[in-house]
């Protein structure tokens, strides 16, 4: 037994806290141990002088003093509803605190969203077309930008490396960023509105970007761009959306 | 004797009746309760007459003055009157049990708020000086009784509030740790670490009262 412990188990042991097993543990390390024997002998004094203390009660108190306070402290304020019966004005501060700042959260939240559709409205008026709110105006603008598109996919589409031999399709670097900023809009303004067309508009932004930076007479890139074409089946989804 | 019906849920959502057999103070206790839940002052004033001294007691070992120790008693009533309705009378052991740990965080909160108390602690290096133990030459008078009681307390005002309460409740209340640590809320290491502490500062103090120390002062 390491003395640290020895000198923590005398006090519990003075205290009667201890088992037999570590009762008999301790006295064999005093035994042994003439630190420990010594810091026994002076804790067993010290309990012995604290002992001397332990008869003092308490002087009699003014009871009626104290029940005359007590009675008019009940009769004025009456008793705390109980846990079932408490209702929400009863609730520790901290709850309202939390369900004000839930309540602003809330607000935050409305208001930011009303405030993000004024913004794709407006940005919706960026390409110099009129804004309206009208589901009638956005679907007539796809159709416009699909109709746009739709030659330029179908050559990339029907590209072949044997057939074509040197052609490839060559096209305006910047038309290309105008095409990307007007479908990166029309993304913007049917966001949550129609999830077909805006997952459109995203299989369409990733191959103008192909397109974009691919060098112009990369067949290999060529290639992969008709690959993207077929594989998300883009023309088919215009021509679904366009017959809507 | 008394029983009083109970109804538990088991696992399988079955429900159980049972009976808990409590004897008569208990059982008396319980009316009481329940007749102050329902507003009975009277009520209240017998359980006020059954605790006042156990409270006063432990105010008494805290604070060691008699005015703080009646603020304590008044303030432990007052609150338990009005936290009345949130003891349960099935799932909390006993009323004695629940207004004891009341008074024990009244005491705390007491001498925490007591700035007088506060004024009048001592610094732990100060201590050694205010009371020469060497003055005390009969160990067996009267006035070395005192001396010691007035030192204790001196010591116990270097105590941190907690240390200072654990310290009562087990040398004084004789509680059991574990009594110790569901009152004060913590665990039985933590009341073993504080008491430790307690007891340490305590030594330190008094080692000088002991009559081989004294006997080695004198020789000096």
């Amino acid at each position: 037994m390491k003395c640290k412990k020895c000198k923590d188990n005398i006090v519990l042991m003075l205290y009667g806290e201890i088992t037999d097993k570590e009762k008999s543990d301790v006295m064999e390390h005093i035994k042994e141990c003439p630190d420990c024997a010594k810091e026994w002998q002076s804790t067993k004094g010290v309990f012995a002088l604290l002992d001397e203390t332990k008869d003092e009660t308490a002087p009699e108190a003014d009871w009626e003093k104290c029940w005359g306070v007590i009675q008019t402290d009940i009769t004025e304020k009456p008793q705390q509803k109980s846990r079932k019966e408490r209702r929400f004005y009863a609730l520790p501060g901290w709850a309202y605190a939390a369900a004000s700042l839930v309540v602003i959260f809330v607000l935050g939240v409305l208001i930011g969203r009303h405030w993000m559709t004024s913004d794709t409205q407006t940005a919706a008026a960026v390409p110099g077309i009129q804004s309206t709110d009208s589901s009638e105006y956005i679907k007539q603008t796809l159709n416009e930008h699909f109709d746009t598109l739709k030659p330029l996919l179908v050559a990339y589409a029907n590209y072949s490396a044997e057939e074509n031999g040197k052609e490839t399709v060559t096209l305006d670097k910047e038309i290309v960023q105008n095409l990307l900023i007007q479908n990166y809009l029309l993304k913007k303004l049917v966001v949550e509105s129609d999830p077909s067309a805006k997952e459109l508009l995203e299989d369409l932004d990733l191959v103008l970007r192909e397109i974009k930076n691919m060098p112009s007479d990369d067949k290999w890139a060529h290639s992969s761009i008709k690959e993207l074409i077929q594989e998300r089946e883009i023309l088919f989804k215009m021509d679904i959306l366009n017959t809507l | 004797m008394g029983l009083i019906p109970e109804q538990k849920i088991d696992v399988n959502g079955n429900e159980i009746f049972y009976v808990m057999i409590y004897d008569k103070k208990t059982m008396n206790e319980i009316a009481l309760v329940q007749s102050a839940q329902e507003g009975s002052a009277d009520a209240f004033k017998t359980l006020f007459e059954d605790n006042k001294r156990r409270i006063l007691n432990l105010a008494y070992q805290y604070t060691k003055n008699l005015e703080d120790s009646e603020d304590i008693v008044q303030d432990t009533f007052i609150k338990a009157y009005h936290s009345l309705q949130t003891f349960n009378i099935r799932a909390d052991t006993n009323f004695s049990a629940w207004l004891y740990r009341i008074g024990i965080n009244c005491s705390i909160d007491h001498l925490r708020r007591n700035k007088k108390q506060k004024d009048n602690t001592m610094p732990t290096d100060d201590i050694d000086g205010l009371s020469d133990p060497t003055e005390s030459t009969n160990p067996h008078n009267s006035s070395h009784k005192r001396e010691v009681r007035e030192k204790l307390e001196q010591v116990l005002n270097t105590l941190t509030k907690r240390q200072r309460m654990i310290f009562i409740l087990k040398h004084y209340q004789e509680l059991s740790i574990k009594e110790i640590a569901e009152y004060m809320n913590c665990s039985e290491g933590s009341v073993k670490k504080q008491l430790f502490r307690a007891v340490s500062v305590i030594k330190k103090h008094f080692k000088c009262f002991l009559p081989e120390n004294r006997y080695e002062m004198q020789k000096v």
